[in-house]
């Protein structure tokens, strides 16, 4: 029952690769340091099958708690990135607004 | 002549102190430092691991280098150094300040600063604070909030009652010393992790189920903003107050149970090595 190959932690896994994905800023996946070293693991234990074993259950929360940490910081960004202030306006704008000229405005 | 003076003072600060962004061409009034490096990989040093950004070794505020005594974690504050777009936006990267933080330990704080620290907050649980008012929240909190409360009483042997109002629950010595306990067997940046996963949570029940795999962080944050959510679903949600809030907190909190388990596994992995096999590699 406790193996990494059962089909919650795959989909954890292909959950995993496609946040790398959308993240990561080399061409191929294949390259990425992190993929290769998740892909290496779950081979690692995947060989454990029908065994009460305590790694796989451990591997797959961590493997989940690694995308829930990829996935919540994309969110974040995206959110800020879509609803972020655009800062203070100038004296210049402002003066703008209310139709005033700054006083040493070069004429056009 | 005054007012002339003014302005022209009061239009070159604003420049001097603004950097302009080169993606947007708008102000912004924070410094942004571009990428500066092309990849990020690891280098192992002994068994401890460094993290290199093109073959220069990544360092703390301190100058020190950023040294980690497990894989994983240093493959994942590579990959994190990776996903920086065209600037480097250190306030996200958890992972990172987790690990300077105690590397550098700012604070100069022990082990048992943190703990005491941990015992002050705990009678201060959002999970022991239950609505007095509204009998529908009421009900709402019994139902998710119980199982957890009982899982922590059976898993830690306790009793802990919970407040219904604005007094803080007594907490007996027994569960102060157990708790102590608990917290004194992690290491320091584990420990210094946990309090960032209980800054966020604002809860220490919730963080200890999740460092028990009771919880996932996803499930721990929505518990903890249990009453937010409650009120949320008769006023409505907004994006850039309530999802953020709710991203911002899950990242916060996966970042602290990663090093937790990192740490946690370094310890359970150098005790496995059977005695034999040490010295022979301490005599290669």
């Amino acid at each position: 029952m406790a193996s990494i190959t059962t089909k919650p932690a795959l989909v954890t896994l292909r959950q995993l690769l496609s946040e790398l994905r959308k993240q990561s800023s080399t061409k191929k996946l294949a390259e990425n340091q992190m993929v290769q070293y998740i892909l290496s693991q779950y081979r690692k234990h995947q060989s454990t099958d029908q065994q009460l074993c305590k790694a796989a259950e451990e591997m797959h929360y961590k493997a989940k708690t690694y995308y829930h940490y990829l996935h919540s910081s994309r969110q974040y960004k995206e959110i800020n990135v879509e609803f972020k202030g655009k800062g203070e306006r100038s004296v210049e704008e402002t003066a703008k607004m209310v139709g005033f000229k700054m006083p040493h405005d070069p004429k056009p | 002549m005054n007012i002339l003076k003014m302005f022209s003072t009061s239009t070159i600060i604003p420049t001097l102190l603004r950097t302009r962004c080169p993606s947007c061409t708008r102000f912004q009034n924070y410094a942004t430092r571009k990428r500066f490096y092309r990849s990020a990989g690891i280098v192992q040093n002994e068994n401890k691991w460094e993290v290199t950004l093109d073959h220069r070794r990544l360092k703390t505020p301190n100058g020190r280098a950023l040294v980690v005594q497990s894989e994983p974690l240093a493959r994942a504050i590579a990959a994190e150094w990776d996903a920086q777009a065209e600037t480097i936006s250190q306030a996200t990267m958890h992972l990172t300040a987790l690990c300077n933080t105690a590397l550098d330990n700012p604070g100069k704080i022990t082990s048992h600063d943190i703990a005491n620290y941990l015992l002050e907050y705990y009678p201060t649980d959002t999970l022991l604070f239950h609505s007095d008012e509204e009998e529908e929240l009421k009900n709402l909190q019994d139902k998710k909030w119980g199982p957890v409360l009982e899982w922590f009483q059976k898993r830690y042997n306790v009793t802990q009652e919970i407040a219904r109002g604005l007094e803080p629950p007594l907490v007996s010595t027994d569960t102060r010393a157990v708790l102590a306990r608990h917290f004194l067997s992690y290491d320091f940046p584990a420990l210094n992790a946990f309090t960032f996963g209980v800054e966020a949570l604002k809860s220490s029940i919730l963080m200890l189920a999740c460092v028990d795999k009771y919880l996932e962080p996803k499930e721990a944050v929505l518990l903890a903003r249990l009453e937010e959510e409650y009120q949320l679903a008769r006023w409505g949600r907004v994006p850039w107050a309530h999802e953020l809030n709710q991203a911002e907190l899950t990242a916060r909190v996966a970042a602290s149970l990663l090093v937790i388990q990192c740490s946690s596994e370094s310890h359970s992995s150098r005790a496995k090595v059977p005695p034999s096999e040490q010295t022979s590699q301490a005599t290669q």
